[in-house]
């Protein structure tokens, strides 16, 4: 049976379904938050909020807009592996990302609709080993996801005006057929074996994944990090000093208590990602804040009886990998 | 469908505690900590009056499985992890309790910190985020050192925490809580749903509680309901509602009040 599984798996047209965490979705965890940010970037209107969180497949367009916009990961595109499809881009010369809607279309990674890009993404694609990174939106136009390309120059932007990286070098949106530079790779015998080794090792860990992934309960307290701010995370050692600074204050959020809080920690639970914690030990006792895990969702200070809790942009201080004392406010 | 409903008839009460008792092993209820009772079913020991006209009753409380439950109204996710079922028990689901203890707060038969506001019982507790489930059960301190066995010790020859784990199902509930999650009386409905009565029901030895279906008028609970003039408790105090009012119309009723008159047959 398991063999039937894996041949099934190897076999199958990698569908990239969409799949729903529906404890991690802000109004669901709190009745009165007005997040409307999948519902409200979706062309065709194919999210609904209600007592449940869901997309009609029938007139899903497949965009991951949704994917990229959800501040809390609901939405999560299934055996899909961001870090390796960098790893892999990694290794070719000239890289060249497109997605897998037209058959013919020219690129060395193909990805469902490139809609999934969010700013944090396209943050981590530019630190790639100083090569630019073309994107081939040659054949967008006329594609029913067309707004998609105009929706990556207005995310490259702003993360342009937020980072001041000269991200339109570092990514290079290519609409034009003439503009793409586009080298094959050519394989002799050894690669094409070694590529069949690879993409089969792959796809029999991505089942693996799945498996286990399958066994997961979604419990609302189960707390969880999203990826954009995983990403993120992870890259940031990497930044400059300036860049770091920049993302600090753009990307990041500082939480902080003033002196009405009566120390009740339902912020505690509500948090989706853990950012909050309570600390009984003498030295630091009280609410701890850990700026790396907050996504700036706000569900602490909507929900704070007390209205003790600020949650505001960028972060000041030092060590944003840490817990701290929430009580220290906010530096910024 | 039923309509789940308990009448306690306070004048067959010895104020014993074998219903508190009963419900901590029945459901693996962990011991007092950080003012949270986990007492599912309580009970309280109330002295009215000035002598020689004074009155001594033992009242035994628990979740009153309100009809307009202020716990379900203060839940904030989606669906609601504190929600009625339709034969009127007051559920509570472990899978989306995200621990925000709005419930507690809501209900006034509660508190959240039983020491602080010295209030005798809080019928909805809180495992703390902080700390595991069970500390005793899982401190490897021996009780007298190098004589009687530790909390963990004895758990870990039992297999299981705590050692006399009663091992149910319940789609909404586990038999032990997680730690960062509410947790209340739910009638027992795993036994209820066997066609069990409730472990608190059976393990009284004075028959003082009568569990059953208030929607049936030929069930006892009904017929008892109609002989005697029921109360209800408005709050963690003890005290009664008055005439008229209606508080979050509690289905737990109490019965043979020795100051209530009885109705005339």
């Amino acid at each position: 049976m398991f063999r039937e599984k894996i041949i099934d798996t190897v076999f199958s047209n990698p569908a990239h379904s969409i799949g729903i965490n529906q404890s991690k979705c802000l109004r669901m965890r709190f009745n009165k938050s007005t997040c409307n940010k999948c519902r409200g970037i979706c062309y065709a209107q194919a999210v609904t909020i209600g007592e449940g969180l869901s997309i009609k497949s029938e007139t899903c367009s497949g965009c991951m807009l949704c994917v990229s916009s959800c501040p809390s990961d609901c939405f999560t595109i299934n055996s899909f592996d961001f870090y390796s499809l960098i790893a892999r881009l990694k290794k070719i010369q000239v890289p060249v990302l497109g997605c897998s809607t037209r058959m013919n279309l020219d690129a060395h990674e193909k990805t469902f609709c490139l809609g999934f890009l969010s700013e944090e993404h396209i943050i981590a694609l530019s630190a790639l080993a100083q090569r630019s990174l073309q994107i081939n939106l040659t054949e967008c136009a006329g594609c029913g996801n067309e707004f998609v390309a105009d929706v990556l120059k207005k995310r490259l932007k702003s993360v342009e005006t937020k980072t001041s990286i000269n991200i339109f070098e570092r990514i290079r949106l290519v609409q034009n057929r003439p503009d793409l530079n586009y080298r094959e790779i050519s394989y002799d015998r050894r690669d094409f074996f070694r590529a069949i080794k690879n993409f089969t090792a792959q796809k029999t860990a991505d089942l693996f994944d799945n498996m286990a992934a399958n066994d997961n309960v979604t419990s609302y307290s189960l707390k969880k990090l999203p990826f954009k701010r995983d990403l993120l995370n992870r890259a940031f050692s990497s930044f400059s000093k300036e860049l770091q600074e920049a993302l600090l204050k753009n990307y990041y959020y500082t939480v902080g208590i003033d002196e009405s809080c009566n120390y009740c920690f339902a912020c505690v639970g509500m948090c989706p990602t853990g950012a909050l914690k309570i600390s009984r030990e003498e030295s630091v006792s009280g609410l701890l804040f850990n700026c790396s895990l907050c996504i700036g969702c706000r569900l602490c200070e909507n929900f704070c009886m007390n209205n003790s809790i600020r949650v505001v942009d960028g972060f000041c201080g030092d060590e944003p990998f840490e817990f701290r004392n929430a009580e220290e406010g906010v530096l910024c | 469908m039923p309509k789940y409903g308990m009448v306690i008839d306070l004048q067959k009460c010895v104020g014993c505690g074998a219903c508190a008792i009963a419900c901590k092993t029945e459901n693996n209820t962990q011991d007092k900590t950080r003012g949270q009772t986990f007492n599912w079913a309580d009970f309280i020991f109330k002295t009215d009056g000035k002598f020689p006209n004074v009155k001594f009753t033992a009242m035994p409380v628990l979740c009153n499985h309100c009809s307009d439950a202020p716990c379900v109204k203060a839940c904030p996710v989606t669906p609601k992890a504190m929600h009625k079922h339709e034969n009127g028990i007051t559920m509570h689901n472990q899978e989306r309790c995200i621990g925000c203890r709005q419930c507690q707060r809501a209900c006034p038969y509660s508190s959240e910190n039983v020491d602080k506001t010295k209030l005798p019982y809080s019928v909805i507790s809180f495992n703390d985020f902080t700390d595991e489930v069970h500390p005793f059960y899982r401190d490897t301190k021996e009780l007298i050192p190098a004589c009687t066995a530790s909390g963990a010790e004895v758990s870990k020859k039992a297999g299981d925490i705590p050692p006399h784990r009663t091992l149910y199902k319940h789609s909404d509930y586990a038999s032990v809580r997680e730690k960062g999650k509410v947790e209340k009386c739910i009638f027992c409905e795993h036994r209820v749903l066997n066609g069990e009565l409730p472990y608190c029901v059976i393990s009284c030895p004075a028959k003082a509680r009568t569990f059953g279906d208030l929607s049936d008028p030929n069930s006892e609970i009904s017929q008892l309901l109609k002989k005697h003039k029921a109360l209800n408790l408005r709050n963690n105090k003890g005290e009664f509602l008055k005439p008229g009012e209606k508080g979050t119309m509690p289905n737990v009723y109490y019965i043979r009040s020795f100051k209530a008159p009885a109705k005339k047959a």
